[in-house]
Formats: C-alpha cells, sequence, structure tokens
C-alpha cells in the first residue's frame, strides 16, 4: 500500500499541477489544453479507434525494430565482448556510429529504404543495435575467467561453454542493453512518423493534430505515446527481475 | 598401485608486471601418487601449490619433465578441480541440482540418468534438502560442499583440491574436515589436497607432501598413520602432536635451504 502510494505520488502530483494551471487560465489553452480536455481527445480517439489503429501501427513498428535489434545486437556484443581482437578492430567503428545521431541520417536511410516502414524500421534498428551490442559486449567481458576454467576441466566444450556460461552470464549487460534500446524504439519510431511519410501512427497522429492546431488531440497522442512506453518498460522489467534474480547476491 | 607419477617437473611463468622477468613456480619436483590415496600438499603461501594443482589437471603444461598417469584409469584422465574462489565457480543463476547436472549435461546424459546420479550425490553429500536453492541462499560452508560434490559428480580419477576451505572461520573449517574425510571414504577417489594449514593437512592426508617456497620442490614427503576413519579428538591427540612436529620441520627445513 505504501509502496503504491510511494509510486502514484509524482504522476498524481503533475496531473494535479496540469489542472491548476489550466483551470486557472495561467496558460494559453493553445500551448497547454486542460487535462479533461486531453482525456476525452484519448477517450474519443479510442472509442472510435482511430488512435487505438495509431498506437498498434506504432507499436507494431516499434517491436518489430526493438526486436530485430536484439537479434543482431545480442550475438555481436558477445562476440566482440569475448574476442579482444574483434574487440580492437570495431571499436573505432562503432564508437563512430554510436555518436552519429541516426536522425541525421534520415536522408541516407531514405535513399536506401523508400518511404515505407523499411526506412523507419532501419533507422531504429540502426540505433537501437548498437546500444544493445555495447552493453551486451560489456557484459560478456565480466564473465569471470575461473568460471570457464572450472568448466573446461568439468569437460565443458566451447559450445557449452557459450551457452551455459557466456550467455546466462552476460544477462545483466544484455538486460542493460535491451531497457536503453526499447525506449529509444519508441522515440525513434515517433520520429521518423512525424517526418518521414505516412498516414498512421502515433507520430504522424502528432503531427497532423499540430499542423492544424487540434492541440488537445497533439497531446492525446503524446500523453499515449507515454504511457506506452512505459508499460513496455514495466513489462521487460518484470522479465528482467525474473532472469536476473541471481545478480548482485 | 601408482596413478601419477610426476617427474622432474619444472614450470616458469613470465610475470605480466616487472618487464616480463621470468618466475620459476615449480623446480624439478618429484613426487608419486598412489590409487585411492589423499594426499595433502603443504607448503608455504605463493610456493606453486596451485600452479601444480594446474600442471595435474592439464590446464598447464610443464616446460620440462612429465607427468604421467595409469592409462588403464583413463585416458584422458578424469579431473575434478575445487578451485579456491567457489563463489567464481558455480554457476548463480542455478540451482544446486542444477549445478550438480552441468557437468553430466556436458557430457550428454539422458535427463533420467542426470537426475539419479544427482540425488545419489546429492543424498551423499547431505544436501538434497537444499536441491532446489540457488547458490545464494546458501552459506559458505554449504557452497563449498557444493563446490565438492559438483566437482565428484562425474566419478573422476582424480580430485583435485585447491585450499577449499581456507574462506571458512576456523570452527567451519574444522567441521569440513570430518565432512569431507567421510564423504571422501565413500568417493572412494584418488585425492591431491593443497592446503596451508598444517592441522588440515594432517587431518584430511594419508600422506603428507611439504613443499619448499617458490619454487616449488619437494621437502619431504611423510605418511600419516591415522587409519581411514578420524574425528575431530585427534587434533588433541599426542600421536598427532608427534606428526605435526615432523612435518613443521620439514616445513622449516625447506624454507631454510
Amino acid at each position: 500500500m505504501k509502496r503504491v502510494a510511494i509510486v502514484v505520488a509524482l504522476p498524481v502530483l503533475l496531473l494535479a499541477a496540469w489542472a491548476v494551471l489550466a483551470g486557472a487560465h495561467l496558460v494559453d489553452p493553445i500551448f497547454l489544453p486542460s487535462p479533461w480536455a486531453v482525456g476525452k481527445s484519448i477517450t474519443d480517439g479510442l472509442l472510435n479507434g482511430a488512435l487505438l489503429k495509431d498506437l498498434g501501427i506504432t507499436l507494431g513498428r516499434a517491436l518489430v525494430g526493438f526486436a530485430i535489434s536484439a537479434l543482431i545486437g545480442i550475438p555481436l556484443g558477445l562476440i566482440i565482448g569475448r574476442f579482444k581482437i574483434v574487440a580492437a578492430a570495431t571499436q573505432p567503428t562503432v564508437d563512430f556510429f554510436r555518436s552519429v545521431p541516426a536522425t541525421a541520417l534520415f536522408p541516407l536511410f531514405l535513399f536506401l529504404f523508400g518511404l515505407g516502414d523499411k526506412a523507419k524500421i532501419s533507422i531504429v534498428v540502426y540505433a537501437c543495435a548498437l546500444v544493445i551490442l555495447v552493453n551486451t559486449a560489456y557484459g560478456a567481458l565480466q564473465v569471470k575467467n575461473a568460471r570457464i576454467l572450472s568448466a573446461q576441466v568439468i569437460g565443458a566444450s566451447r559450445w557449452d561453454i557459450f551457452w551455459k556460461i557466456i550467455i546466462p552470464e552476460s544477462a545483466p549487460g544484455i538486460f542493460a542493453g535491451l531497457r536503453v534500446a526499447l525506449s529509444m524504439a519508441f522515440v525513434l519510431i515517433i520520429v521518423t512518423e512525424m517526418f518521414i511519410g505516412t498516414t498512421v501512427g502515433l507520430g504522424h497522429q502528432i503531427i497532423d493534430s499540430q499542423m492544424v492546431y487540434r492541440i488537445a488531440d497533439m497531446y492525446a497522442g503524446i500523453v499515449v505515446t507515454g504511457i506506452v512506453g512505459y508499460a513496455a518498460n514495466l513489462v521487460l522489467l518484470s522479465i528482467e527481475k525474473r532472469a536476473l534474480h541471481w545478480v548482485g547476491h | 598401485m601408482c596413478l601419477i607419477d610426476v617427474v622432474n617437473v619444472t614450470k616458469t611463468f613470465r610475470s605480466s608486471l616487472d618487464e616480463g622477468k621470468e618466475v620459476k613456480a615449480v623446480d624439478g619436483l618429484t613426487l608419486q601418487i598412489q590409487k585411492g590415496e589423499l594426499v595433502t600438499i603443504f607448503g608455504p603461501n605463493g610456493c606453486g601449490k596451485t600452479t601444480f594443482l594446474g600442471l595435474l589437471a592439464g590446464i598447464l603444461h610443464a616446460d620440462s619433465g612429465f607427468i604421467r598417469w595409469d592409462v588403464k584409469a583413463g585416458d584422458p584422465l578424469q579431473v575434478g578441480y575445487v578451485f579456491q574462489n567457489y563463489g567464481d565457480t558455480l554457476l548463480p543463476w542455478r540451482t544446486v541440482e542444477g549445478n550438480l547436472a552441468f557437468p553430466l549435461e556436458v557430457r550428454r546424459l539422458d535427463k533420467l540418468e542426470i537426475d539419479k546420479r544427482v540425488g545419489k550425490r546429492l543424498e551423499l553429500f547431505r544436501l538434497s534438502e537444499h536441491a532446489n536453492k540457488y547458490i545464494y541462499e546458501l552459506s559458505g560452508g554449504l557452497k563449498q560442499l557444493v563446490a565438492i560434490a559438483r566437482s565428484t559428480v562425474y566419478d573422476p580419477q582424480l580430485l583435485l583440491l585447491d585450499e577449499p576451505f581456507s574462506a571458512l572461520d576456523y570452527s567451519i573449517s574444522r567441521l569440513m574436515w570430518r565432512q569431507f574425510r567421510k564423504f571422501w571414504s565413500d568417493l572412494n577417489v584418488t585425492t591431491v589436497f593443497v592446503s596451508h594449514n598444517v592441522d588440515e593437512a594432517l587431518f584430511l592426508g594419508d600422506k603428507v607432501c611439504v613443499l619448499t617456497p617458490r619454487p616449488a620442490r619437494l621437502a619431504a614427503e611423510i605418511p600419516i598413520p591415522f587409519g581411514r576413519t578420524r574425528s575431530l579428538d585427534l587434533l588433541k591427540d599426542e600421536t598427532f602432536f608427534a606428526v605435526r612436529a615432523k612435518v613443521l620441520s620439514a616445513f622449516e627445513n625447506g624454507r631454510a635451504s
């Protein structure tokens, strides 16, 4: 009960502050409409299905991008983390691309993948795979040599050691990467929906509403985005808690 | 019958510090280990005891001299190795049962056979009630028992232990000595036990090999006449003191030479 109160306190406070600002007409509603106007827009959007459709499409794009990033980032990260020579050979390149914002590369991705979902998802993958890769490599670097040595004496093959020791012991790093990448996937997919042609998706809904001054609708999109991101993180966190119960003892 | 014959073995390391200066860890060590015997290796800290175990385990290779074993016992020889830092060698993401299953999984035994063998080993080590606990839920002594159980679950012909009880406090160590000696009688495995505690080396061993300070050479080989089953009262016995004095003077002579 006390825990719930602590978790809920700040959101309630923010909502209350928003209500007071809007209720006392301290801010022009063209910049910040009242919470109830936004709430009404969300309910309407969900009931008539328009917002639900945007939400579904955005969620789908983000999760596909996230999944592909994991499939690329985890194996490469493990290889880089376990083989010093691969790490040395790839580090400058990885660090270079890590410093280049995905959003700055829009033209390149448009040229390579066209205007459709492929370009949007590729941008997510570019940024997220790098984050997962770097964190996974760091996790793989932490694997205790003594554990590998003792497994070798026991008679474990390289394959056994890879699957049964290196992967589980790298898991804290893998999850750290996944958590950052998940939030990033949502942010990036919304940005691409705003700036790369599409007719559906929360990013499209936000930018469209903004252009025609349907500000309550715009905030509806923003609030839903935040809630979805939070919920996705919650799911990942509960998986992580179960998978990494052994860490930190 | 002789299981392992260590002949004039020398091992030198290149120090990673100290501008690659060569450090001789083992120098002309000759030693025989009889089948079914528990040999304790006693020597000063840093004398090359761990290096010697590494050579026996086949993790390290001698620069000169050789180690040969009775191929009738198995080729390659199956070795169990209990490291000093058990926390870094067990698998914390697995339960006690899962840790014991690991060596059998890598031998590709089927699930039923694994369960059977793990169950038997847990029983022998009185760990059955902890089977489903994770390693982090156990005390230090129990963790080390799990490590020993894991190293013997595949019935190795040679068991190597590197100061397995040195991280435990004295009263727990004593209980572990008694337990270990008891399990060991049932395991019937040739064992080399490295220790820097003279009481431990005497209480557990059938034979104590005293090593010199680095580079390790054999200072003395002293048989221990206490029989198979031993109680902790032995530690207060006159005959114990007599052998202890012998070992200590060999230790001192080793230092002097």
